[in-house]
């Protein structure tokens, strides 16, 4: 009932609505047999209540860790270094959680599945192959909810339905295998809607899929965000990904966020030169002719990044500054923020 | 599935059969006979009646032809030892003590094994599971009589708190259930340890994480699940191993069992009970490999009980 009500109530996007996820200089290193893997450095971005924001880069640019550090679902040897996170005004970050790591994993765990829920990248693994779909589906309403296994399994029928499964009574006894990829990507998505989260982080949801099916995907994604007037954190390394579903984009490169905007801002006026790389990897329908520019080099080991600039090896504006001093966010517009010198010393001749 | 457990026991009977004629004729191979040294002293003619009386005077070819009718018939015969007993009295009186005993030590091994395995994927302190499995390797290389003999010494002997003999109460249990179980424990905490290990590294386990479920049921649930696998594989032919009794251990601890009546029927030639006791032990066997198959496609429903056809 509670549902139907949510479906009829379109939400619309207010751009002075609260925060409803903020998080500051967030740093997340792993303890390797290399040494320590600084995967997110100094990150600070929010979530606004109702918006889907997307957030980019390429493997291994700590947009992910930066989610699992949100989830508190590191892996073992990951622990978040400094910062603070908001979620929904109150405290998620195991630096300062009061009560202590025994609290917060108490409290995450409330929370996890619960209002915050994360749609993950490979739906061929992240589905437990013994337990039939049902087990699988209802568990975050049973931890969740004060309902029966009789109402959870309802629940569950009526969400399978809504992400597109067809006969749902049978499916529900089904297990993983029996499902296409596509298909079990629609359960993963289910599993995340099932308590009625405010914020879902979609960890690179279409990255495993079939092109055909990965605009479906996100259409799903983006319809169920329309209903729910829940916020969305989408990760990608995709640009042609994000350019609908999302109203702001964050861009992440070596640990850090060098660029922030609208989507409008990131797409038409990119300041940083990985934002405009990547955009030149972008295949736009429109512009047949033009060759896809791939951004030469590596991304920087993270093992011993940079002191500077981590873009500066592949960077074709870097100058003596960006090799050995990082960058401040300078602010372009209210909405625009990007971290490259080339804006500062506009700043400065300004 | 039921089609497919009655397939398979159709083909155990006929894996029986072929069990039954095998030790048939390699136990007539054997040299000696029941009657001992002693029957040189009776006079021929007794000597021929008693032959003719179990039918030792005919060719083997025909003494199985009479065998295998009489057990179609369910009689097994009387023993060639024991005067008036029938072997299928000797196993009936004998069984429930070995089986009573083995079901124990199965339990045992099997909580004990999997917890100790769980432990030792998931502690945080490296010397717990190398102390594990440090247990592991002197479980597996410790033969059970000496491991037995330990026992007995240090807490029959020496601390007198344990009975040495019977199976009386439920205190004479714990000796030779401990002694059976070190190896199967050994077994299953490395097989569940290595499986625990992969498990949690899994994907899946993520995703219940992010679901807000506890992390002890995590484990339960979604991990334990997928370990079980090896453990089932290995559990089936366990189960025949400690049904069919240990004559090691049934002998240190004076157990009427199983165990003790094989061996000693192959050494008095007892022919009969030879043969039912194979035949019985055979069955044990194919019946625990039948359930462990079925059990494994319980648990992981992408395992296919038979080819060509999806599980459903």
């Amino acid at each position: 009932m509670e549902r139907s009500k949510e479906k009829g109530m379109a939400v619309t996007m207010n751009p002075e609505s609260t925060n409803l996820l903020e998080v500051k200089h967030l740093t997340t290193e792993f303890e390797t047999e290399q040494g320590t893997v600084k995967a997110v450095r100094d990150v600070s971005f929010t979530v606004k209540k109702g918006e889907i924001l997307g957030i980019v880069g390429e493997s291994g640019s700590g947009k992910s860790q930066a989610m699992y550090s949100v989830m508190g679902l590191l892996a073992r040897n990951g622990v978040v270094k400094e910062g603070s996170m908001l979620f929904d005004g109150h405290d998620i970050s195991p630096l300062s959680f009061e009560g202590g790591l025994k609290a917060y994993d108490k409290y995450m765990q409330g929370v996890r599945g619960n209002t915050l829920s994360m749609i993950f990248q490979d739906p061929m693994s992240f589905l437990n192959p013994v337990l039939n779909i049902e087990t699988q589906l209802v568990e975050p309403m049973l931890n969740h909810m004060k309902i029966s296994r009789k109402e959870a399994r309802e629940k569950a029928i009526e969400l399978l339905r809504q992400v597109g499964i067809p006969s749902p009574e049978t499916r529900l006894r089904q297990y993983p295998h029996e499902f296409s990829g596509g298909m079990r990507q629609r359960i993963i998505i289910a599993i995340a809607l099932a308590c009625n989260p405010k914020l879902i982080i979609a960890d690179e949801p279409t990255t495993a899929l079939d092109v055909t099916i990965q605009a479906k995907i996100l259409q799903l994604i983006k319809d169920m965000q329309r209903k729910s007037g829940s916020s969305v954190m989408l990760i990608t390394h995709d640009l042609g990904v994000v350019a609908n579903m999302c109203s702001r984009i964050v861009i992440m490169y070596g640990g850090k966020i060098v660029e922030v905007g609208t989507a409008d801002e990131i797409f038409f006026q990119p300041h940083h030169p990985y934002t405009s790389g990547l955009l030149a990897c972008v295949n736009n329908p429109e512009e047949e002719d033009k060759e896809l520019q791939p951004i030469p080099g590596s991304p920087p080991d993270l093992l011993k990044p940079p002191a500077g600039c981590p873009f500066v090896d592949r960077c074709s504006c870097a100058m003596r500054i960006c090799k050995d001093y990082m960058p401040e966010m300078t602010e372009l517009s209210p909405t625009h923020r990007c971290a490259c010198w080339l804006e500062q010393k506009k700043e400065v001749l300004a | 599935m039921i089609k497919y457990t009655l397939k398979r026991l159709l083909l155990g009977f006929i894996t029986l059969f072929v069990l039954a004629t095998v030790t048939f004729f390699l136990m007539k191979a054997i040299p000696g006979s029941p009657f001992g040294a002693e029957i040189s002293q009776l006079p021929a003619a007794t000597v021929e009646k008693l032959y003719a009386k179990y039918n030792l005077d005919k060719s083997i070819p025909e003494q199985y032809v009479i065998y295998l009718k009489n057990v179609i018939r369910g009689d097994f015969g009387e023993s060639l030892l024991r005067k008036g007993t029938d072997v299928t009295t000797i196993i009936a009186k004998a069984a429930p003590v070995t089986m009573k005993l083995g079901a124990v030590a199965f339990v045992f091994s099997m909580l004990v094994g999997i917890t100790l395995g769980i432990v030792a994927a998931l502690t945080k302190h490296r010397w717990i599971s190398n102390a594990v499995m440090v247990l592991a390797t002197v479980g597996v290389s410790v033969p059970s009589f000496l491991f037995a003999l330990m026992l007995m010494i240090v807490f029959g002997v020496q601390l007198q708190i344990l009975p040495i003999i019977g199976l009386k109460g439920p205190l004479n249990y714990i000796m030779p259930t401990v002694a059976l179980s070190l190896y199967p424990i050994s077994m299953v905490s490395r097989l569940v340890r290595s499986s625990m290990s992969e498990a949690v590294k899994q994907d899946y386990m993520v995703l219940a994480r992010s679901k807000g479920t506890a992390p002890f049921w995590v484990i339960v649930k979604h991990g334990l699940k997928n370990c079980l696998i090896p453990v089932v594989t290995y559990a089936g032919p366990l189960v025949a191993y400690l049904m069919t009794g240990s004559f090691v251990i049934e002998s240190l601890f004076s157990i009427p069992g199983l165990g003790g009546e094989f061996v000693t029927s192959v050494t008095n030639r007892d022919y009969t009970l030879i043969m039912a006791l194979t035949i019985f032990f055979g069955a044990l066997i194919i019946i625990a490999n039948i359930l462990t198959d079925l059990l494994s496609a319980l648990i992981d429903p992408r395992i296919k009980l038979e080819k060509g056809k999806t599980a459903a």
